[in-house]
């Protein structure tokens, strides 16, 4: 890049918990850049940076998208490099993939929210990191806002002078300027030499029908042109580079990137698998001595059975779960079969809101109809043999008199919450077997509470009973921190005696019976009445610990059928028949979509 | 060979509503007489078209309430539609009514003019039932009407009756079946009582002020009453239609073999061939719902038709599947099952049969190939049955 020298150059992102306005001053922000003459006024959508329908409608941003803006400020030209990240506690991947191709972060805290669990998560991330952190109060406009208290609370968290905390409105502009100078005054420029060896940080990446798989890369080291023979490290995969260039609203094409840049490159690369976030791009002929350490790894959490409605989806299903992946790595899965459901996969999340988001996308973009099989964490089983298996699908439950213990996940989390609603927050936790560690006060006002919670236990719905209870104002972190012993038992349902696998579920022994029950309960509302009577039962190992019946369909309504009812009376039986078509069969049962969702939200 | 036509009139008048009805019918209004001037041109208005190069076997007045035109309106349209279509000798002429409006001068004036079949609502024979469906009548006027019909020189006569009413109980059918055993009945039409939302009756099922009889009871009020009917000498000829031998309702049966009729009047439904008649397409128009975009269009001297379908391909097949199962002892040949897993499955579990090739008067039709239709079970289970059947 010879246009611009690198001093003149910074990489950073935003961080903030949800909606506290990261892509507000993103948009903000390319309002003030030379690019925004560019863009014609009357086209500027909602929020610029949020592309995805699914985003648009959730109000939320899931992917980072990185965006290349040029400032003049006080007469000097500079090219600032911005992440836009995902603030949802499903996502802090993301986060950490995106924070590693930075030299600095603006820390942006909602002035009438004050700092919230992710604000700390990811504070600490980015200090992980070795960022230079900006604080920015935001949302100062705002009537609610308390800026002495959001102040506080910001020099509490990453111990700054309270007058380096730049005070903004991403609305209205104000403190838009400070913030400008401040990433140049505080960020460093990148520091990398054009003249050693190639060295790029793939940081995200995505599919394109016509030129494969495009990475997102920071180049750390050397210069990235196209043309060039590259190596994938981590798998020793060479490739031709096709085509160099950086993000602007679109992708735009340049002739090579060269070290402090952030960019991307094509090479023609068909498989997903080839291209790990993390890994790092070399010159194959001139190779970097070492590669980069690599990301903080993370690991899916919540494991369940993804299955197309109609079986000759599956091909179609296959190859979009690969480009999803190729979108999202931190989405997993392999292949799997189900006697009710047929062929399919196991599919592996961060956690239920990825879940839900993965499968909206399939069916939005994809256009395929699945049935999800009820969610599942991992379970250590140790058999009596001395083996340890993880046990994450139902169906794969070892037989019980060759288990000698059953392990799960523990996480622990920290919710911030004013300290009104500790009461509430303690009694649902105490629900969800949550065991309680300590309390911290930020300030007068805010509260971080830490517990430590069975996963299974919040995946469900722990995070929208936790906001119901705080209406709206606690949030929440976790990660994993260990496994402890537990007494496991698979509940299998059974349907006219046949086990639907896709509805059997692993949990605690005390709670089977009730979970047991309240699944039957849901299925006979949503089963049809066949035409014959169906009986529904739950079981953990030969014993039947709940049982429901759906009787027989007898009788439909004997309607007239005249001249003037003909069309309307095969209509209706049109639909009907495609009704069914959706439907799944369990042996000679007719069971619905929505019968299997029902197992979800146990 | 091309079958015959039938011709359809409607008549969407009465005198009060239903607590049940949502039909197309209003109150009778100042626009009746209007309404059968208008009914007289648009008849007219077929003259020349060239559908009506069919024969007509069948003409139907329905409703509504047909049995308020006075028997010098209906000879009016009669002569109107016998003029302008080509009429059988032993052409059927059937008119709907309602007991409160028939009386022994005015049926014989109906036979008198050429209607040969009378059908009669009456519903069910117990008063305050009655009283509740807001019907005009109660059961000895019901009764009455029948006999009057009857003694005014009708033979063909139908009653509709209505099963799970509120508050009904096995007493009112075995009352109903009582009735019909005694009286000079050749044809019953029964079918279940279905509620849209917003009629008043549903209203008051909401507020709990009555309540309908349960599933089992009415199932098992049903099946009297087939079985009843069957040991007086009907035969259940089409999932709600009952008829003694050779009274079968022949306009009905154009409708359910699919043949060609003509729908005049308002909210009416025609089906008619296309030019294409290789294909076999049908045309199926409805004319205008509303009395001012009817008489509109019939001054305009257009025929009235506010919408209309093309009925062929896949649709027909399903159409043909749909009322070749109604008619349980035709039901449709087993060759146009596309799923014989489903019917096999069908057939185990007592919900279809293969027809008895015996039936005499099926022999010569249906001997080549093997028919299946629905067992009683199955017909109250029908649309389950049906829409399995179907193909896409
Ligand atoms: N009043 C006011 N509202 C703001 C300001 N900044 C953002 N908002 C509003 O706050 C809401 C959330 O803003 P976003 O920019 O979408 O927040 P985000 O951090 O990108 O959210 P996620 O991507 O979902 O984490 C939107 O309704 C914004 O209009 C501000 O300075 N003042
Ligand atoms: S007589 Fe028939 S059409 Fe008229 S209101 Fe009663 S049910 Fe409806
Ligand atoms: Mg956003």
């Amino acid at each position: 890049m010879n246009l611009m020298n690198k001093k003149n150059i910074r990489n950073f992102s935003i961080i903030a918990h949800i909606d506290h306005g990261k892509t507000t001053l993103s948009d903000r922000l390319i309002q003030k850049s030379d690019m925004f003459y560019k863009i014609k006024q009357d086209n500027k959508e909602a929020q610029l940076l949020d592309s995805m329908d699914l985003e648009k409608e959730r109000g939320i941003t899931i992917k980072s998208h990185p965006i290349r803006l040029e400032f003049d400020i006080d007469g000097e030209h500079f090219l600032y490099n911005i992440i836009d990240t995902p603030g949802h506690v499903d996502f802090s991947y993301e986060v950490s993939r995106s924070l590693a191709a930075c030299e600095g972060a603006i820390l942006l805290v909602d002035a009438a929210q004050g700092v919230e669990a992710q604000t700390v998560a990811n504070t600490y991330l980015a200090i992980e990191s070795d960022l230079e952190i900006i604080p920015v109060a935001n949302k100062i406009d705002m009537q609610q806002a308390n800026v002495p208290e959001t102040i506080a609370e910001i020099h509490e968290l990453i111990g700054c002078d309270e007058n380096e905390i730049i005070l903004a409105s991403a609305k209205s502009g104000k403190g838009v300027d400070d913030i400008l100078r401040r990433v140049r005054d505080v960020i460093l420029p990148p520091s990398g030499d054009d003249s050693k060896p190639l060295k790029a940080l793939i940081f995200d990446s995505h599919f394109d029908m016509y030129k494969g798989v495009i990475s997102h890369i920071r180049v750390f080291d050397g210069v990235l042109k196209k043309g060039m023979k590259i190596l994938f490290m981590a798998n020793n995969e060479t490739f031709e580079v096709m085509d160099v260039g950086v993000f602007k609203m679109g992708m735009v094409e340049c002739s090579e990137l060269s070290a402090g840049e952030v960019g991307y490159f094509t090479a023609l690369i068909r498989k997903p698998q080839i291209v790990h976030v993390g890994d790092t791009v070399t010159n194959a002929k001139n190779q970097t001595a070492k590669a980069f350490p690599g990301y903080r790894k993370s690991l899916p959490m919540v494991f369940s059975g993804i299955y197309p409605i109609n079986p000759n989806d599956y091909a179609k299903l296959k190859d979009s779960l690969e480009k999803l992946r190729l979108n999202d790595p931190s989405f997993q899965y392999v292949p799997e079969s189900s006697d009710a459901l047929g062929y399919g996969f196991r599919a592996g999340y961060l956690g239920l809101l990825h879940m839900e988001v993965v499968n909206e996308r399939l069916l939005r973009e994809y256009e395929i109809q699945l049935i999800n099989t009820a969610p599942s964490v991992a379970y250590r089983v140790i058999l009596r043999n001395g083996k340890t298996v993880v046990v994450e699908n139902p169906s794969k439950f070892p037989d019980p008199s060759q288990i000698k213990s059953i392990e799960e996940p523990i996480v622990q989390a920290s919710i911030v919450t004013p300290p009104e609603y500790i009461g509430s927050i303690m009694e649902i936790s105490q629900n969800k077997r949550g065991r309680y560690q300590n309390m911290e006060y930020i300030s007068e006002n805010r509260v971080i509470l830490k517990y430590f919670y069975p996963l299974s236990e919040i995946v469900i719905d722990f995070y929208d009973q936790l906001k119901s209870v705080s209406r709206g104002y606690a949030s929440l972190d976790y990660g994993i921190s260990g496994y402890q012993e537990e007494k496991i038992v698979l509940v299998r349902i059974l349907v006219n005696s046949s086990p639907v696998d896709a509805l059997s579920f692993m949990c605690v022994k005390d709670q089977a019976h009730y979970k047991g029950k309240s699944i039957l309960q849901k299925l006979r509302k949503t089963i049809p009445r066949q035409m014959f009577n169906v009986a529904l039962q739950a079981a953990v190992g030969g014993k039947i610990i709940s049982r429901e019946n759906i009787v027989q369909l007898r009788k439909d309504v004997i309607a007239k059928c005249y001249g003037g009812d003909i069309t309307r009376k095969r209509k209706l039986l049109e639909k009907q028949k495609a009704g069914k078509k959706r439907m799944k069969m369990v042996g000679n049962v007719e069971i619905p979509q929505e019968a299997f969702l029902t197992v979800l939200k146990i | 060979m091309k079958s015959n036509a039938g011709v359809y009139v409607h008549i969407p008048y009465c005198l009060s509503k239903c607590s049940y009805c949502d039909f197309v019918s209003s109150r009778i209004d100042n626009t009746f007489e209007e309404y059968i001037n208008l009914l007289e041109q648009e008849i007219y208005l077929w003259k020349s078209k060239s559908s009506i190069n069919v024969d007509v076997d069948t003409i139907f007045f329905g409703g509504g309430t047909p049995s308020l035109l006075s028997p010098v309106q209906l000879d009016r349209i009669l002569s109107r539609i016998v003029k302008t279509f080509a009429i059988t000798n032993n052409c059927e002429i059937s008119i709907e009514s309602n007991p409160d409006t028939l009386n022994i001068e005015k049926l014989k004036d109906y036979k008198k003019i050429g209607i040969n079949r009378i059908s009669i609502g009456v519903q069910t024979l117990d008063d305050s039932i009655l009283k509740e469906m807001n019907r005009r009548h109660s059961a000895t006027q019901a009764i009455r009407s029948v006999l009057d019909a009857y003694n005014a020189g009708f033979t063909n006569i139908n009653c509709d009756f209505i099963l799970g009413l509120p508050s009904e109980t096995r007493a009112t059918i075995d009352n109903n079946i009582k009735a019909i055993s005694e009286l000079p009945i050749t044809h019953v039409s029964t079918y279940f009582l279905t509620l849209s939302p917003n009629v008043p009756l549903s209203k008051r099922l909401q507020n709990n002020d009555i309540m309908l009889p349960t599933e089992n009871s009415t199932i098992i009020n049903w099946e009297t009453m087939v079985n009843k009917l069957k040991d007086m000498g009907f035969t259940h000829y089409e999932i709600s239609n009952y008829a003694k031998k050779n009274m079968e309702c022949r306009h009905n049966l154009h409708y359910w073999n699919l043949d060609q009729w003509f729908g005049i009047g308002i909210a009416s439904t025609g089906n008619l061939l296309t030019e294409d008649k290789n294909l076999k397409t049908l045309k199926r128009y409805t004319n205008f719902k509303k009395f001012s975009e009817y008489k509109e269009s019939v001054k305009n001297g257009l025929l009235p038709e506010e919408t209309f379908e093309l009925v062929n391909g896949v649709k027909k097949v399903n159409e043909e599947c749909m009322l070749g199962l109604r008619l349980i002892n035709e039901g449709i040949p087993y060759s146009f099952v596309k799923n014989e897993y489903k019917v096999e499955h069908l057939l185990e579990n007592g919900y279809i049969k293969f027809i008895n090739d015996s039936i005499e008067n099926n022999y010569e039709k249906h001997a080549q190939e093997k028919r299946i239709g629905l067992t009683e079970k199955g017909v109250l289970v029908s649309n389950q049955v049906i829409s399995s059947l179907f193909i896409d």
